[in-house]
C-alpha cells in the first residue's frame, strides 16, 4: 500500500482550502485524482472520495465509501472524522437518536483533537430530539476547559444542570 | 496594576487559595481595610469572599458598590460575571440575563467565553435552553479548526 506522504497530505490540504473555486464536479475530480496517487482501494484514498461528496451535498455518495474504508482500517483522526460526519449525515436524514447513539459511543471509545466536534455534533442531535438542556451541559462543559479562569464553577453549573442539587 | 496593588492583589489571591473558608470574609475585609475607604478593588474583593462562602445577597450588595465605584480594569468583567451569577443563584435569572447581554455587547476580550457560558446558565435558569445552546455551541465553534463553517450553518437552523 502506497504511504501517505507529508507532501501529499500538503497538496490535500490546498486542494481542501481551494473547495469554493471549484464548481462541485470538478472539485471531487480534483480530489478524486489526487487520491489515485494513494491507490483507489487505500482507506485515505477511499476517505477522501467521501468527503468531497459529502462536502459537495451528497452524503448518499459518501456512505458506501466511508463504509469501504473503515473496513479497510482507516484509523486516527480521520477514522474519527468519518464517524462525526456519518453521524452528521444521519441526523441530516432525521434519524437524531441513531446519530447520538453513534457519538455516545465515540465519546467513550477515545479523546483527541476532535473531541469538541463529536460534542457539537452530539448537543445538535440532542436538542432535535428536544434535549436542548442536556446538549447546553455537555457544551458548556467543553467550554469551560477553553477558559482563562471560573473553569471549576463553570463544569459545576454545568452539571447541575441535569443533575438536581442534592441539598 | 502598580507594585503595591500586585502586591496587595497577590496577599488577595493568597487568602482565596487557601482552604481555610470560615475565615475568608475575616481576612478579605482586613486587607480590604488597607485601602482608601471605598476604594472599589476593596468592595469587590468582599463581595467574592461572601460569594465563595455561600452568602449571595451580601455578595450582591458588594459587587454592585464596586461597579458604582468605578471597578475598572480586568476586575470590573470579572465582576459582572460574578454578579450576574449570584443574581442567578438567589433566582434573579432575568436580571443575570440583561447583565451579560449588555457586558458581551460592551467589549471583548480573553473573558468572552466566559460571558457567554455564564449567559448561556442564566438563559435556561429562565427557560430559555434553545437560545442558550445556539450560544454556546457559536462559542465552542470558535476553538474548532474542523467544521466550523457546517457548524454555524446548524446553528443557525437553531433559530
Amino acid at each position: 500500500m502506497t504511504a501517505v506522504t507529508p507532501e501529499w497530505e500538503t497538496r490535500n490540504d490546498e486542494l481542501w482550502a481551494a473547495i469554493d473555486d471549484h464548481d462541485p464536479a470538478d472539485f471531487r475530480r480534483l480530489i478524486a485524482d489526487h487520491a489515485a496517487v494513494l491507490g483507489d482501494d487505500h482507506p485515505v484514498s477511499l476517505f477522501e472520495r467521501a468527503c468531497a461528496w459529502d462536502s459537495t451535498g451528497h452524503s448518499d455518495k459518501a456512505v458506501p465509501l466511508y463504509d469501504r474504508a473503515l473496513a479497510l482500517g482507516l484509523e486516527g483522526v480521520r477514522r474519527r472524522r468519518v464517524v462525526i460526519q456519518m453521524a452528521s449525515s444521519i441526523r441530516n436524514l432525521g434519524r437524531p437518536a441513531e446519530t447520538l447513539a453513534l457519538l455516545t459511543e465515540e465519546r467513550m471509545r477515545t479523546s483527541d483533537e476532535l473531541d469538541d466536534a463529536v460534542v457539537v455534533m452530539s448537543a445538535l442531535a440532542l436538542a432535535d430530539l428536544g434535549r436542548e438542556r442536556e446538549g447546553l451541559s455537555m457544551v458548556v462543559t467543553a467550554m469551560a476547559a477553553h477558559l482563562p479562569r471560573y473553569q471549576r464553577s463553570t463544569r459545576n453549573y454545568a452539571r447541575l444542570l441535569v443533575e438536581p442539587e442534592t441539598a | 496594576m502598580t507594585a503595591a496593588d500586585e502586591n496587595w492583589q497577590h496577599r488577595v489571591d493568597e487568602v482565596f487559595a487557601s482552604d481555610d473558608e470560615d475565615t475568608y470574609i475575616e481576612r478579605i475585609d482586613a486587607l480590604a481595610a488597607e485601602l482608601p475607604a471605598g476604594d472599589p478593588a476593596g468592595l469587590f474583593e468582599r463581595g467574592g469572599a461572601r460569594d465563595a462562602t455561600g452568602d449571595e445577597r451580601a455578595a450582591i450588595g458588594f459587587y454592585e458598590k464596586a461597579l458604582a465605584a468605578g471597578l475598572d480594569g480586568d476586575r470590573r468583567r470579572q465582576c459582572v460575571i460574578q454578579l450576574a451569577s449570584s443574581h442567578r443563584n438567589v433566582g434573579e435569572h432575568e436580571r443575570a440575563v440583561a447583565l451579560l447581554t449588555a457586558e458581551r455587547e460592551r467589549t471583548s476580550d480573553d473573558l468572552d467565553d466566559a460571558v457567554t457560558a455564564f449567559l448561556a446558565l442564566a438563559l435556561s435558569s429562565a427557560g430559555r435552553d434553545r437560545e442558550a445552546l445556539a450560544l454556546t455551541l457559536g462559542a465552542l465553534g470558535g476553538h474548532m479548526t474542523r467544521y466550523r463553517r457546517s457548524l454555524l450553518h446548524y446553528v443557525a437552523e437553531l433559530g
